[in-house]
């Protein structure tokens, strides 16, 4: 199902003026690295809640989980929203127009980072009890407040979605420690996005104990089914006081999940997200990762029906030929459900050339050349 | 280095255009560290080529260098001139545009047929910006230098045998043959017009009739082999041929002037 049907990036990070046309049911991003195919999955979040900072940090944020877990710092949240915005622009801002569901809606940013002097009460700054306080207050007046400069992106936050409008001020500081992701009380459609990470993460467990306590356990042992047949159930079984998930298979009986191939795991993750997801979106960032060459089409077959039983519009980076020649093998009846756009470093911009399903499909079938 | 992308109608061609070539000088380049990085994105990377089929016919292009190493030229051979148009697109929208800026130029070699050359090249033309679904547009052709996917390159079209009458490469290889192979010509002339009854419907449809003639004698020069060997190893295509057989002239001088051997590029 195609939900969204168009994206122009007039800037967003490094993009400038990029346009992704005729978007279909099945989408890839091929590229070389660092061309931004991860950029354009993060762009596509944005469409999730307009309005919301903190969802915009939120996104931000999320590279920097892989960072952490092999560099051993991040970002905070102030920096990781700084790099949404070119870093060569002085006035800073993220600007999209895109077309969902037939219509068109845009997303502004706009803003400058400017140093500004905070006056912040001592006390509260380090953390002392009200009683303190009021102590110190007697004894130490001149003390009570202290000037420090910080960083502040001050600007307006405008979205319009089907004839709604909004204008908001926004003002974030470099200082800010904790997000605040408000109510969603504006959301379009959902988004959901699966990092390369995100397979190896303890918020999976979560997520699945949620889709049990929801109904949807049964939903998920087919989704899993179609991936291996043998699969006929999973557990969380209670282990030294941690939920471990098993996973009862017809020939081995109950394996912890751990036992089972990185191919396994990942049909368990996207099923979990996917069990809940109706039309909307699904992003996946590197396809291929944790799957064999020789399960790559049964994991797309298998992928390629669950989105169109759910009306889910697929989106996908991949630097995999194999991943790209089974998506055009599972859809060649239907290779109009199917586009590629391949991200190009320019000289001074990147740039990205569209590929008709029809079109890929010939430049592999008819001529084996490659595209990536 | 300046590169030169060349599609034909098939195999024959591509070997009477790398023969003229050598003529001029260079050489085929028969491995991939040996070629352009621009070209390396028009190898096949899969087999088989051709959805599931075992073909066994490589659709790998010919590269031709020239001695200084300063011009590349990639000949591509298609099945045929349905798929001209068709492959040279695939071709050019399969290639960054990091790698288009390093090509110079684009031709098409293709045979009027039944028709002279222009009407070939309207038709051509037609059949360019007919189908929506190709890249460039006819216009870019007209000029001898146009936009092909946002690069600016020279472009060139050759109709065989002249680039001005009705007829096809063999009429061309005729022409030479009637020259160098004068008696195996005649012979093989005289063997296709006394053939019986029952093999002549077949012979005479279309530009078979020549393709016979030539294929009969290039049997006799390469024996067991295919036309393309003959045409890349005997006198067909000589220098020496180029001053007295008119076609070939025009096919030197179009080629020259396309990799613009004597003069400056764009």
């Amino acid at each position: 199902m195609i939900i969204l049907n168009e994206m122009n990036i007039e800037s967003f990070r490094g993009f400038k003026d990029i346009e992704l046309k005729d978007l279909k049911d099945i989408n890839m991003f091929v590229g070389e690295n660092n061309t931004g195919k991860t950029t354009l999955l993060e762009v596509i979040r944005m469409i999730e809640n307009p309005g919301e900072i903190g969802s915009v940090i939120r996104i931000a944020l999320e590279r920097e989980k892989s960072v952490k877990s092999f560099m051993g710092g991040r970002l905070t949240p102030y920096n990781a929203m700084m790099t949404l915005f070119n870093k060569n622009d002085k006035d800073k801002c993220i600007s999209l127009s895109y077309e969902l569901l037939y219509k068109r809606n845009n997303i502004n940013i706009c803003g400058k980072e400017e140093r500004i002097l905070k006056v912040e009460n001592k006390k509260d700054k380090y953390n002392l009890s009200y009683q303190q306080k009021m102590q110190d207050y007697e004894n130490m007046q001149e003390e009570i407040s202290i000037e420090e400069e910080v960083l502040c992106f001050n600007g307006y936050y405008s979205y319009n979605y089907d004839n709604k409008e909004e204008k908001n001020e926004i003002s974030v500081e470099e200082d800010l420690d904790r997000i605040s992701l408000g109510t969603r009380n504006f959301h379009t459609v959902d988004v959901n996005y699966l990092s390369n990470y995100d397979y190896y993460t303890q918020n999976n467990l979560r997520m699945l104990g949620n889709a049990i306590k929801q109904g949807y356990k049964e939903s998920i042992i087919e989704m899993l089914q179609i991936f291996d047949e043998e699969i006929l159930g999973y557990e969380l079984i209670n282990e030294n006081n941690s939920a471990i998930p098993y996973l009862n298979h017809s020939k081995l009986g109950y394996m912890p999940l751990s036992s089972f191939g990185d191919g396994v795991k990942k049909a368990l993750v996207i099923a979990t997200r996917l069990v809940r997801l109706r039309d909307g979106i699904l992003l996946i960032d590197e396809i291929e990762t944790g799957i064999h060459v020789d399960a790559l089409k049964t994991f797309i077959v298998w992928l390629t029906n669950i989105c169109t039983n759910q009306n889910v519009q697929l989106f996908f980076t991949t630097h995999s030929i194999e991943a790209i020649d089974a998506i055009l093998e599972v859809s060649k009846n239907n290779i109009d459900n199917v586009a590629c756009y391949r991200l190009e470093k320019g000289s001074e911009k990147v740039d990205i050339k569209r590929f008709s399903g029809k079109k890929l499909y010939d430049i592999r079938n008819n001529m084996g050349l490659d595209v990536r | 280095m300046r590169n030169y992308l060349i599609v034909c109608e098939g195999p024959h061609d591509s070997a009477t255009i790398g023969k003229v070539l050598k003529t001029l000088k260079f050489s085929q380049i028969k491995t991939i560290s040996g070629i352009s990085e621009c070209w390396k994105k028009i190898l096949p990377t899969k087999y088989p080529f051709n959805e599931d089929r075992l073909d066994r016919v490589s659709p790998v292009p010919d590269f031709y260098i020239n001695s200084d190493n300063s011009i590349s030229v990639a000949i591509k051979s298609t099945e045929g001139d349905s798929k001209l148009i068709e492959e040279l697109d695939l071709i050019l929208i399969s290639l960054e545009r990091k790698e288009l800026e390093q090509i110079k130029g684009v031709s098409i070699f293709l045979d009027a047929d039944d028709k002279n050359a222009n009407t070939r090249i309207e038709n051509l033309y037609k059949l360019i910006d007919k189908d929506s679904d190709i890249t460039f547009k006819a216009e870019s052709f007209k000029n001898k230098v146009g936009n092909i996917n946002g690069v600016n390159m020279k472009t060139n079209i050759f109709v065989f045998p002249n680039n001005e009458g009705m007829g096809t490469l063999e009429d061309l290889l005729i022409e030479i043959g009637q020259k160098e192979y004068s008696d195996l010509i005649e012979k093989a002339i005289n063997l296709v017009e006394s053939i019986p009854k029952e093999y002549e419907l077949k012979l005479l449809k279309g530009s078979k009739k020549k393709k016979s003639i030539i294929g009969i004698v290039s049997n006799i020069l390469k024996p067991g082999k295919a036309n393309q060997i003959t045409i890349a190893d005997d006198k067909w295509i000589t220098l020496e041929k180029r001053e007295s057989c008119e076609s070939l002239s025009r096919l030197y001088d179009n080629i020259i002037d396309f990799i613009s051997i004597n003069g400056q590029d764009i």
